[in-house]
């Protein structure tokens, strides 16, 4: 009986939901009816319709209250007051469209940015790798002068995995890694697709389980080769329309024996290396395990290890320290003794290149975030107290503190939900953005997303704001016990000094922390300039650089006189390309930022290359054809560094020690004019040496340059036809001019810059309308005084002087906050900047100016409307 | 006229009562506890509106606006299922409370 009645208190609720109308309607009839029948009844016994009427009306009590009660029966009361709470809130939003527009619009933005940015925080840099007990997955890096330099100079090498996968103490597994490029031809189109090579522990090491197939077994890595390959998921999904009958196929790789695929591995390991299109085995070479050469300078696998339980970071890295020490001590020869004094030490992850300024902006939109919620607050409370006697009438009227809050609470979740869509909406595309300079950025990288994590962190953050925003100015209305009177000066007498300190405070904070940020942006945007007005120090505009790589040619010209003649070809064939000045070589990988440290540096080239570059010998003489590879011609920043008072010509540079000496001929025989060959931002940064081979020396792998006045791409296109013709197995890994390239380095920077510009706009523009919400709202509650200082002599100027004093001391005592704070902050971005000291006047100058300026504009409007003031009609309004 | 004060639940219990007898609108409901107290119960409109509406809510009455003997519109009540159930529920409980009450007022005190 029970669960019957449910099923029908239910139903009907449902109904009443559903229909209003029905109960309402059948209410009144009934209401009507029982009137009527009580009224002929009283007719009857013989009184007037009137008197009828009247009695049977007072019979019936008060009937408003009865209807009221029969509602409440319904059960539906909670639904029709929510209803008729968002219709009023959406009238009294739509009413004032400003405040609406500005609040959604300053919440949306900070949403938005911070979403994204914590997003691409997350994703990047704080998301644990997708394995078990990622606390014990450990990369092993080793570290030069004391930093970690980035990519591939830091790796580790074949002779320390080999060390570590016997320390069965320290480790539960080591595996090896090692990035690849190979080729694959269609007709005359070549792809070129990256991937890795790995040793058999590594898919058990973080714990992948094949989709498909099977990993590699232990001997076709070692001893190998197994012509076998493992896809990752995505490309067996995109490129093979997940079809389970992959298993077995063949993948020609250019020029090399076909490999069958075996498995597919899961998504998970894409945290490693997105890019990669494939899995192979790795084959140790014979150079690999070279121990002599090997264990400090081929620095290029990836080794990974899971650390025992009960192994600390701390205790492996100490015993792989002193691993190293023995070695050194015991094993080394004179060369590696040599690179023992740059390459000392090891130490494990290292930072994801990006995280320094992933903390920045992060920081940057933080702050953002609270110029964003001082605003809303500000203009929350401004809003409330000019609707202080629509909600003093509503609680004379009766209604409670709860019902008030209802309302409050109705209006703000409104505003908020409407910000959260749109600061949604902002935050999708932002990823998209970020993603798109992530694939230049950094092409390794699993693309961002905003998970969970961050959509609940948004969630939490937007139920507090909807809090605060409703609860607030009804809890200063409160504590100020200003709901309870109602008396004829209300209309007029301000508020309080509570809230009115309260607004102050947050327009004085968000000037600050906006004068901050146009400090902080204001230096990232002087040294973007200082970069950008680095001269180059070579013609960037009129070069093109193709490269052949030691994967394309070697497999082919393994002999080095093979080698030297395909060089000799290729040389020639670049000569007859249309409109080329001059074409020269370089062995070296330049234009690109990560290279190894040291004292120095040394580049190969071939004996043209400073006429090519257009780099002027400043002393001394250039190559000539037929010097030895001991002739070497430093540039001008090696001369500054290490001959600051004497010429270097004569001098030996040695790869580990400056020789002072005469014996080592010839040495050094010219220095030319310093070209910031691995980007802008390295002009003070690693000298370069530079060594000429002739040309009927054989490389493996080079970079070929051609000058000439034809647009790029024509010259580029030319150049891929040419290779072809040399020998149609060739292509070349990349072509591009070389301002692109040095352009391409700057990425990240202008990313930044742009971005943090950005966020210092939007705080410049939320304390803006701040100083104008507070000023405007301020003339308007003293509109009264106003009119009385008029009507006894105030002129307009007096008038104008006092609004504007007001603002200019808001401004002021946040200008001046601003000012004590970045001199203390600005020291984070210390490591950004360009020839820009972080105290750099100039910035500090400029930034203030501009905020006076803008504080005076959101300061001039409101005094115009304080002096338009009539005294007559400020003075009628009482 | 004595003023009653229902104890909880008699009203319902009088109204599903009237009701089993067939249909009839509120005023009619009021009439019949009326005359056939002989005039010794009198319900307010005040309490009686609210609970036919509660009684509704819960299907133990049903609703429907039909044509009353003046020819006007009114809303007419019948008994549910549920509500004949209740009914024979609410008189056994009813009827065993006056029992004991009598029992106890009769006793030798």
């Amino acid at each position: 009986m029970i669960f019957l009645e449910t099923v029908y208190r239910i139903k009907n609720w449902f109904l009443n939901l559903v229909r209003p109308g029905k109960r309402e309607r059948e209410m009144k009839v009934e209401i009507e009816s029982h009137l009527e029948l009580d009224k002929e009844r009283s007719i009857r016994s013989g009184m007037t319709p009137a008197e009828a009427r009247k009695i049977s009306l007072r019979q019936f009590g008060h009937v408003d209250g009865l209807k009221e009660e029969c509602r409440d029966s319904w059960g539906t009361r909670v639904v029709t007051d929510l209803i008729r709470d968002l219709r009023y809130s959406i009238r009294s939003l739509w009413k004032s469209k400003v405040f609406s527009f500005a609040v959604v619009t300053t919440l949306a933005l900070c949403i938005g940015a911070n979403t994204t940015v914590l997003s691409a925080l997350y994703s990047l840099i704080l998301k644990p790798l997708p394995v078990e007990n990622p606390e014990r997955l450990v990369q092993l890096f080793n570290v030069v002068e004391g930093r970690l330099a980035s990519d591939r100079a830091s790796k580790s090498s074949w002779n320390q995995y080999s060390e570590l996968r016997t320390r069965k103490d320290l480790f539960e597994g080591c595996a090896l890694r090692v990035r690849k490029t190979k080729a694959i031809r269609r007709d005359t189109v070549v792809r070129r697709l990256n991937g890795y090579g790995v040793s058999s522990e590594f898919f058990e090491l973080v714990n992948a389980k094949p989709v498909l197939g099977r990993f590699f077994l232990p001997e076709e890595v070692d001893p190998g080769p197994g012509h076998v390959v493992v896809l990752p998921q995505r490309v067996w999904e995109t490129e093979y329309d997940a079809d389970p009958n992959v298993l077995g196929q063949q993948i020609h790789f250019d020029a090399e024996a076909s490999y069958a695929i075996i498995g597919v591995a899961p998504r998970s390991l894409e945290t490693f290396d997105y890019e990669s299109r494939f899995i192979i085995p790795y084959h140790v070479t014979a150079r690999d395990r070279n121990p002599a050469e090997g264990r400090y300078q081929a620095w290029s696998f990836d080794l990974w290890l899971r650390l025992k339980p009960g192994v600390s970071r701390a205790m492996a890295l100490q015993q792989i320290r002193a691993m190293e020490r023995r070695w050194y001590e015991e094993e080394a020869d004179a060369d590696a003794r040599n690179s023992y004094k740059t390459y000392k030490d090891v130490a494990f992850d290292r930072p994801h290149p990006l995280t320094g300024s992933l903390y920045l902006l992060e920081g940057g939109s933080l702050l953002v975030l609270l110029v964003g919620c001082f605003n809303v607050m500000t203009l929350i409370v401004s809003r409330s107290n000019q609707r202080r006697l629509e909600l003093t009438i509503r609680s004379s009227l009766g209604a409670g503190q709860s019902s008030l809050r209802r309302l409050m609470l109705c209006e703000c979740s409104l505003l908020v939900a409407a910000a959260v869509c749109l600061g949604m909406t902002l935050a999708l595309s932002g990823t998209y953005m970020v993603n798109e300079y992530l694939s230049v950025l950094s092409p390794m990288t699993v693309p961002i997303s905003l998970d969970y994590a961050t959509l609940f962190i948004t969630l939490a953050m937007t139920i507090g704001l909807v809090g605060a925003m409703g609860l607030l100015p009804l809890e200063i209305f409160r504590k100020t016990g200003f709901l309870e009177r109602v008396d004829s000066s209300q209309r007029t007498a301000s508020v309080s000094g509570f809230s009115r300190r309260l607004s102050d405070g947050m327009v004085v904070g968000q000037v600050a922390i906006a004068f901050i940020m146009l400090v902080g942006a204001g230096l990232l945007f002087r040294s973007f300039q200082n970069v950008l007005a680095v001269d180059p120090g070579f013609d960037a505009s009129q070069i093109v650089e193709g490269r052949l790589d030691w994967g394309t040619i070697h497999p082919r010209y393994k002999k080095r006189s093979d080698a030297a003649v395909l060089k000799q070809r290729v040389h020639a064939a670049m000569q007859e390309i249309p409109g080329v000045e001059s074409v020269s070589l370089s062995m070296h990988n330049m234009f690109s930022a990560d290279q190894r440290g040291g004292e120095f540096v040394g580049h190969l080239v071939s004996p043209e290359f400073f006429t090519t570059m257009n780099m002027p010998i400043i002393e001394g003489r250039g190559f000539q054809q037929g010097d030895t590879d001991q002739v070497k011609v430093v540039d001008e920043l090696f001369a500054r560094r290490f001959f600051p008072d004497r010429s270097p010509i004569g001098y030996e540079a040695d790869v580990n020690q400056l020789l002072a000496s005469g014996n080592a001929a010839p040495g050094i025989v010219g220095v030319v004019r310093r070209a910031n060959l691995r980007g802008l931002e390295d002009r003070d940064g690693v000298p370069i040496v530079y060594r000429s081979r002739p040309l009927k020396d054989g490389w493996w792998e080079y970079s070929i340059f051609l000058r000439t006045s034809r647009p790029a791409a024509s010259v580029m296109s030319d150049m891929r036809a040419k290779i072809r013709e040399v020998d149609p197995q060739l292509h070349l890994s990349y072509t591009r001019p070389l301002d692109a390239a040095l352009d391409e380095m700057l990425v990240s920077r202008r990313g930044m810059t742009l971005l943090l510009l950005f966020f210092a706009g939007l705080a410049l523009l939320l304390s803006l309308i701040g100083v104008y919400a507070v000023l405007s709202y301020d003339v308007a509650q003293r509109r009264r005084e106003i009119g009385i200082r008029g009507a006894i002599g105030a002129n307009r100027s007096e008038v104008l002087g006092m609004v504007l004093r007001q603002g200019a001391s808001k401004a002021g005592i946040g200008l001046a906050l601003g000012f004590l704070a970045s001199l203390y902050l600005t020291r984070f971005l210390e490591k950004q900047l360009f020839d820009v000291a972080a105290v750099d006047p100039w910035t500090y100058i400029v930034a203030g100016l501009s905020f006076a300026t803008v504080a005076l504009v959101a300061s001039y409007l409101p005094a115009r409307r304080a002096i338009r003031i009539d005294p007559l009609e400020a003075l009628r309004v009482e | 006229m004595t003023k009653h004060v229902f104890p909880q639940g008699a009203l319902e219990m009088l109204i599903l009562k009237v009701l089993s007898n067939g249909k009839e609108h509120g005023w009619g409901i009021a009439q019949k506890i009326h005359l056939l107290s002989s005039e010794a119960l009198k319900i307010e409109e005040g309490s009686l509106y609210p609970t036919l509406s509660r009684m509704q809510q819960r299907g133990w009455i049903k609703g429907k606006l039909g044509v009353s003997e003046n020819n006007r519109q009114a809303k007419f009540y019948t008994l549910s299922a549920l509500g004949k159930m209740k009914l024979k529920k609410e008189r056994e409980q009813w009827e065993s409370m006056v029992d004991a009450i009598a029992q106890v007022l009769g006793s030798e005190g």
